[in-house]
C-alpha cells in the first residue's frame, strides 16, 4: 500500500496564492476557494453572498490572483476547485454567475466548480464548459437516489453533508462502486442543522443562527400543559448540553489543543473507514480561517492519512489520531466527532 | 383558491369542521395555555377579514422535517380512506431522507400508487423525487417548501426589507425556480405545483403564476432551519449519545415545544421562534398573513396550507 496518486486526497481551503506553497508542501492534494469580484459586491452588497462564505475574508477578489493561484497549483499537479455554492441564484443573478464561471474556467483554468443550485447546474450544462462539476454539501444529498439525481445532471463528485454516518457513507460508496467521487468532511466547522436546510445567513451583524440561539431566553411547554419540576430540570439540562454541543461544533471559540491542533469537530478517526470504502477526498473546512489554522488542520489530517497509507491497523490509527489531537476529554465526549463510533 | 390543512394524527380529521369554524376554534383555544394559540387566533382573525368562510377541502398528512415521523402504513391508510369518505382531497407529505428513509417510504408509496393513483405527494428531497418518477409515475408530484432555498432568516430579512437597495430586495424576493431553465426542468419532470413559506421580506410569485405553476404557501409558521440532529430527541440519552444524527427516537418532539425569545442586536426588535423536534420555526405577523391573503385574492397564490401545530 502506498500514498500514491490514486490514494485519498486531502482537499484544503485557500484564500490567497501566498498560502499555496505552505498547503501543498504539507499534503494538500486538492485546493478549493471562492472568488467574489468587487463588481458583485457593488451590485448585490454584503447581504447577498455569491457563495456560502462571506465575500470578505473568505474569497479571492481578483481574477488575476485566481489565475496565478491555479497556475502555481497546476505546476505542483494540484487541482483547484471553485465554489459557486450559494443555496440559490435568481434569474437576474444567473447571467452574472455564468460570466464568472466562464472566466474562472477559460481564463483562470480552475478544474471544477462546486455547485448547489439546480438552475445554475442546468445553465452550466448548457454552457458546456470544460470543467468538472462537484455538488456542494449545501445540496443536502443524503441518499443514493439524490446523488444519482445529481450524477444524471452531470456531476462527477458529491461532497457528502456532515450528517451522514459512516455506515451510510459505506452503503452509498458500495452503491456507486467508484462511478461518483465522494468527498467527506474532516476538520473544523460543524452545523447544528442540515447545512442545505438552514436558510439563514452567517452575516457578521447577526452571526450563525445556531450560535446566536445559544443566548436566547426560552420557555418549555408540554403538550399536556404541565411540566413538573423534575421534568423541567431535565429539559433545562438537555438544553444546556445542546448549547454546549453547538459551541463545541463551532470550534469552541476557535481555540487550539495543547498539541497545537484546532478544537471543534473532526473526523480523523474515520479515515481508515473512508479509505476502505473508497472515499476520494477528505475536506478541511474554513476558507476564512487563518493560515495557521489551515496548516495545523492539514498537518493533523495528513499525519493520519499517512498512517493509513502505511497499513497501520484501523484501531491503532484511531488511537493514534486521538493521542495526536491531544484532547482526550473532548474525544471521549463524542460531541466533536463528525462521525461517531 | 383552495384551503388545505396539515394534520398530525388520523383522529384530527374528526375536528376538520371545527378547524374551519372561526368561532368554535377560538373559544376552545382560549381555555388552555398552548404557546401557539396567539398565532392560531391571529390566523383566524385575519382569515375572517378577507374571506367569508374557511372550508378545508384538502388534507395534508405526513411530515416534512424528520424521517422518524414518516407515518405507519396503517395511519396513512386510515387518513386516506377517511378523506375519501368525507369527500376531501388528500396529499401525502414526505421529508428529506437517508437511504433508510426511502425504504420506509416505499410501502406507503406502493399503497398510494395502487389505491389512489393520482394522489399528490409533496417532495422535499431530490432522491425521493427520483424514486417517484421512476417507480410511481401515476402519483402527482409537488415540490415542497424545503426545496425553496430563499433566505428566511427573520433576524435580518425584516431589516433588509426596510433598508436594503432595490437590487437586493428583488433578489431576496424571487424564488430560484422562477428562472427560465429551472421552470423548464420542473415542467419536464411533470411538476406544476410548488410550495413556499411566507417570507418576512415578501415574495414575488408573479413569474411562476404567469407560467401556469400552482403556488401554495404554509401559514402561520415558516421554518428557519431543520436537520437530522434533534435537540429534544436527546432528552433521555446519556451525554456521549446526545445530538447524534442516528439516535433511537422516542418521539419526545410530540411532547415538548421550546419557545425562544430573540432580540435583534441590530434594530432591537423582539422575535419569537419555536424549536420543535429537528426544526426551528418563525411565526407570521398579521401583516404577513394579510399580504398572503391579498396575494391569494389576486390569484397569485392558489392554495393556503394551515398548520394548526408544528411537526
Amino acid at each position: 500500500m502506498g500514498n500514491g496518486p490514486n490514494f485519498m486526497k486531502i482537499t484544503a481551503p485557500i484564500t490567497s496564492p501566498d498560502e499555496l506553497e505552505m498547503l501543498v508542501a504539507n499534503g494538500a492534494g486538492e485546493l478549493y476557494c471562492g472568488f467574489v469580484p468587487r463588481e458583485w459586491l457593488a451590485k448585490f452588497t454584503g447581504a447577498i453572498w455569491l457563495n456560502r462564505r462571506s465575500p470578505k475574508g473568505a474569497n479571492l477578489e481578483t481574477l488575476s490572483d485566481l489565475a496565478r493561484l491555479v497556475q502555481e497549483a497546476h505546476r505542483c499537479e494540484v487541482p483547484v476547485f471553485l465554489t459557486f455554492n450559494s443555496p440559490f441564484y435568481t434569474q437576474e443573478q444567473l447571467p452574472h454567475v455564468l460570466d464568472l464561471a466562464k472566466s474562472v474556467v477559460e481564463e483562470a483554468g480552475v478544474d471544477a466548480l462546486i455547485v448547489t443550485d439546480i438552475g445554475l447546474l442546468l445553465a452550466l450544462k448548457n454552457l458546456d464548459l470544460k470543467v468538472a462539476i462537484h455538488i456542494s454539501s449545501v445540496a443536502s444529498a443524503l441518499n443514493t437516489e439524490a446523488i444519482s439525481f445529481y450524477k444524471e445532471l452531470g456531476a462527477t463528485r458529491l461532497i457528502l453533508p456532515r450528517t451522514v454516518t459512516i455506515q451510510e457513507i459505506q452503503d452509498i460508496a458500495t452503491n456507486f462502486q467508484g462511478t461518483m467521487e465522494l468527498e467527506t468532511f474532516m476538520m473544523n466547522d460543524g452545523c447544528a442543522f442540515e447545512e442545505g436546510h438552514c436558510q439563514t445567513t452567517h452575516h457578521h451583524a447577526v452571526g450563525a443562527f445556531c450560535t446566536s440561539m445559544r443566548d436566547w431566553e426560552y420557555t418549555f411547554y408540554a403538550e399536556d400543559g404541565k411540566i413538573n419540576p423534575d421534568e423541567n430540570r431535565l429539559l433545562e439540562e438537555n438544553l444546556k448540553d445542546y448549547r454546549n454541543w453547538v459551541w463545541t461544533i463551532n470550534g469552541m471559540g476557535i481555540t487550539f489543543s495543547q498539541n497545537g491542533f484546532p478544537l471543534g469537530p473532526c473526523g480523523i478517526c474515520a479515515i481508515p473507514d473512508f479509505y476502505r470504502v473508497g472515499v476520494h477526498s477528505l475536506k478541511i473546512v474554513g476558507r476564512e480561517a487563518s493560515p495557521f489554522k489551515k496548516l495545523a488542520s492539514l498537518k493533523l489530517v495528513k499525519s493520519i492519512v499517512d498512517k493509513v497509507a502505511a497499513g497501520m491497523p484501523e484501531d491503532k490509527v484511531r488511537e493514534k489520531a486521538q493521542k495526536l489531537k491531544g484532547t482526550p476529554e473532548l474525544c471521549a465526549s463524542r460531541w466533536a466527532c463528525y462521525y461517531r463510533f | 383558491m383552495e384551503w388545505a390543512i396539515l394534520l398530525k394524527e388520523p383522529g384530527d380529521l374528526n375536528r376538520l369542521e371545527e378547524f374551519g369554524t372561526f368561532q368554535k376554534i377560538s373559544q376552545a383555544e382560549l381555555e388552555d395555555e398552548d404557546p401557539l394559540n396567539p398565532y392560531r387566533r391571529l390566523f383566524y382573525q385575519q382569515v375572517s377579514k378577507y374571506f367569508d368562510s374557511l372550508i378545508f377541502t384538502r388534507v395534508y398528512f405526513g411530515n416534512e422535517f424528520c424521517q422518524h415521523l414518516i407515518p405507519s402504513l396503517g395511519k396513512l391508510r386510515r387518513v386516506y380512506e377517511d378523506c375519501k369518505e368525507r369527500g376531501v382531497n388528500f396529499s401525502f407529505v414526505t421529508p428529506y431522507v437517508t437511504d433508510k428513509g426511502i425504504k420506509r417510504l416505499r410501502p406507503l408509496l406502493d399503497f398510494l400508487a395502487e389505491s389512489a393513483p393520482h394522489t399528490e405527494v409533496i417532495v422535499n428531497d431530490w432522491g425521493v423525487l427520483r424514486v417517484l418518477k421512476r417507480n410511481y409515475p401515476e402519483l402527482q408530484l409537488v415540490l415542497g417548501r424545503l426545496m425553496n432555498k430563499m433566505l428566511r432568516d427573520p433576524r435580518v430579512t425584516g431589516l433588509y426589507k426596510q433598508t436594503a437597495p432595490e437590487t437586493v430586495i428583488k433578489t431576496l424576493n424571487e424564488p430560484a425556480m422562477a428562472a427560465t431553465l429551472y421552470q423548464q426542468f420542473l415542467t419536464g419532470l411533470a411538476i406544476r405545483a410548488l410550495e413556499f413559506d411566507v417570507l418576512l421580506q415578501g415574495m414575488n410569485f408573479s413569474g411562476l403564476a404567469d407560467s401556469g405553476f400552482t403556488v401554495s404557501v404554509y401559514v402561520p409558521y415558516g421554518f428557519v432551519a431543520t436537520g437530522r440532529v434533534c435537540m429534544i430527541g436527546s432528552l433521555h440519552l446519556p451525554k456521549p449519545k446526545k445530538f447524534d444524527v442516528d439516535i433511537k427516537c422516542s418521539f419526545e418532539c410530540q411532547e415538548y415545544t421550546t419557545e425562544l425569545h430573540y432580540t435583534s442586536p441590530v434594530n432591537k426588535v423582539d422575535q419569537k421562534y419555536f424549536q420543535k423536534g429537528t426544526t426551528v420555526f418563525y411565526t407570521h405577523s398579521s401583516e404577513m398573513l394579510a399580504s398572503t391573503f391579498e396575494e391569494a385574492l389576486r390569484g397569485r397564490i392558489h392554495r393556503i396550507i394551515y398548520q394548526p401545530g408544528l411537526m
